[in-house]
């Protein structure tokens, strides 16, 4: 073997040896990537969880009492404008309601260990769809990056360990194909995970510009201010849920007389 | 292997399991909007301001108490308006002894209290601004947290009066026709009265001159032209404790 490793290397070896080399940096780059994906991804649902929960409940409430309102101004004015309003209103709390109250409002917090944020860096390395071989071995590599996103998100050091031993031990052998085969499969994996970082780059400024992430934001530099954004928030809703419910109140007592 | 195939693979994320931005974006984008608008109301400027008049600016103590006076920013609290007033009243800020005093006088943001309110009224007045002044005049014809005093009311509406203050030569004119404070003399009413319609801000000429025009009327034709010499050579006069 010595002998081999000592002889001048042939050129597309040299080039095969360089190619290798440029796959483990991109591989290492794009785990980088792929955790601050997955990371970004976990805060902002855990932002929005929280969102949801302290205001996102106060403006279904306020709607309510809009709708509310509403339905008791059509009824004091029966005309078809005043229905129109009325069933809108009806429909709008019905809507942020469900958005508050759904599935997005049940995530906390995420705060990753770095013992699970290396493991995901390991297992984002040897298992990316993006070094995948053929279809098959593709459809191998997604279903256990899927299976290793959600062991991530829910902290499970251990399934994660358990994705990448399985991974592991199911890894086909390297074929014994010629080395202008494995100079083509290494140039392409290089390209595709070059333009996987791409799309990451993309994924994480769309995240960042959402809705979301945009009130993230927001949060995060008037905490710099000394402010608390959700709390400020949360009591701006309030007091409006106080006048509406006072406004509703005086309806209420109006349509008494009439009645 | 087929290499082809293989290029036209899309690249494939981990599915997330989470459940983000597809619900509720609506929402999320409400509370957006909402708090673009707290932070613009409240912004750099007003954390700012907070920040100086913590640190003991009355400038900054009084443009804070504004903002909590009118809920410019943030939400409207007449006893944090009182408060910060008063921390640059102590200090000796003109403009919030006088919001101070008015607000003791109408008991906003504290309990009422007329004694209060002369006491930072006087504060001012004693620095010749002519609307406390008045107002001081006004709190001894009526005898409203000091004891009724005509001498003194007349005293301080001169002091006003004299600086062209309509409202002061209005009330003082009043005086010298019921002969309270100073002894009762017709044409120097009238002279004070005409003054006060001369110096009146537009919307305020109607009203000073009903009062001229019923003081008028029990007059002679000698004590008018009388008082018309009067009002005529009459010179906006500084008093040395103004100036």
């Amino acid at each position: 073997m010595s002998a081999q490793i000592t002889r001048r290397l042939k050129p597309e070896e040299e080039e095969i040896l360089r190619k290798r080399e440029e796959l483990v940096a991109i591989r290492a780059t794009l785990a980088e990537r792929e955790l601050e994906l997955v990371d970004l991804r976990g805060q902002l649902a855990a932002f929005e969880g929280s969102y949801l929960r302290q205001v996102g409940t106060l403006y279904a409430e306020l709607d309510e009492w809009k709708a509310r309102i509403s339905e008791l101004r059509a009824r004091l004015d029966p005309s078809t404008t005043a229905k129109a309003q009325a069933n809108e209103a009806r429909e709008q709390a019905r809507q942020t309601y469900q958005d508050a109250h759904g599935q997005a409002s049940e995530v906390r917090e995420f705060t990753p260990s770095p013992e699970l944020r290396s493991l995901f860096r390991d297992v984002a390395r040897s298992i990316h769809p993006d070094f995948c071989r053929d279809a098959d071995d593709l459809e191998r590599r997604t279903r256990f990056m899927a299976e290793a996103n959600r062991a991530y998100e829910a902290g499970d050091a251990e399934a994660l360990q358990c994705i990448l031993d399985e991974f592991q031990d199911g890894a086909d052998a390297v074929e014994g194909e010629g080395i202008g085969a494995e100079l083509i499969r290494i140039i392409r994996q290089i390209s595709q995970a070059k333009a996987r970082v791409v799309a990451i780059e993309q994924e994480l400024a769309t995240l960042r510009q959402s809705e979301i992430g945009g009130l993230k934001k927001q949060a995060e530099e008037s905490a710099n201010a000394g402010r608390n954004l959700l709390d400020e928030l949360a009591t701006s809703v309030r007091e409006q849920i106080e006048r509406a419910k006072r406004d509703y109140e005086t309806l209420a007592k109006h349509e008494a007389k009439r009645a | 292997m087929s290499d082809e195939t293989r290029l036209e693979i899309a690249p494939t994320t981990g599915n997330s399991s989470l459940v983000l931005l597809s619900v509720g974006s609506a929402l999320v984008a409400r509370g957006r909007n909402d708090a673009a608008a707290l932070m613009a109301s409240e912004g750099d400027g007003l954390s700012e301001l907070r920040h100086r008049a913590e640190k003991g600016h009355p400038e900054a103590q009084y443009d804070l108490g504004i903002a909590y006076y009118e809920g410019r920013g943030l939400g409207q609290d007449h006893a944090e308006a009182a408060r910060w007033f008063r921390k640059a009243a102590d200090q000796g800020d003109g403009a919030s002894c006088i919001q101070l005093s008015l607000m003791y006088a109408t008991g906003q943001g504290v309990c009422q209290d007329y004694s209060e309110a002369v006491r930072w009224c006087r504060k001012v007045a004693e620095r010749g601004v002519a609307i406390c002044q008045t107002a001081l005049g006004g709190a001894y014809a009526k005898g409203n947290g000091v004891s009724q005093d005509y001498t003194e009311a007349a005293r301080w509406y001169r002091r006003a009066a004299n600086q062209r203050y309509a409202d002061a030569q209005c009330a003082l004119g009043q005086m010298y026709e019921e002969g309270n404070g100073v002894p009762q003399d017709l044409a120097r009413a009238l002279m004070w009265l005409k003054l006060a319609v001369a110096h009146a801000a537009p919307d305020e000429q109607a009203d000073y001159a009903t009062h001229r025009d019923s003081c008028a009327r029990k007059m002679t034709a000698e004590q008018i032209s009388e008082a018309q010499l009067l009002a005529r050579e009459w010179e906006p006069y500084q008093d040395p404790e103004d100036s």
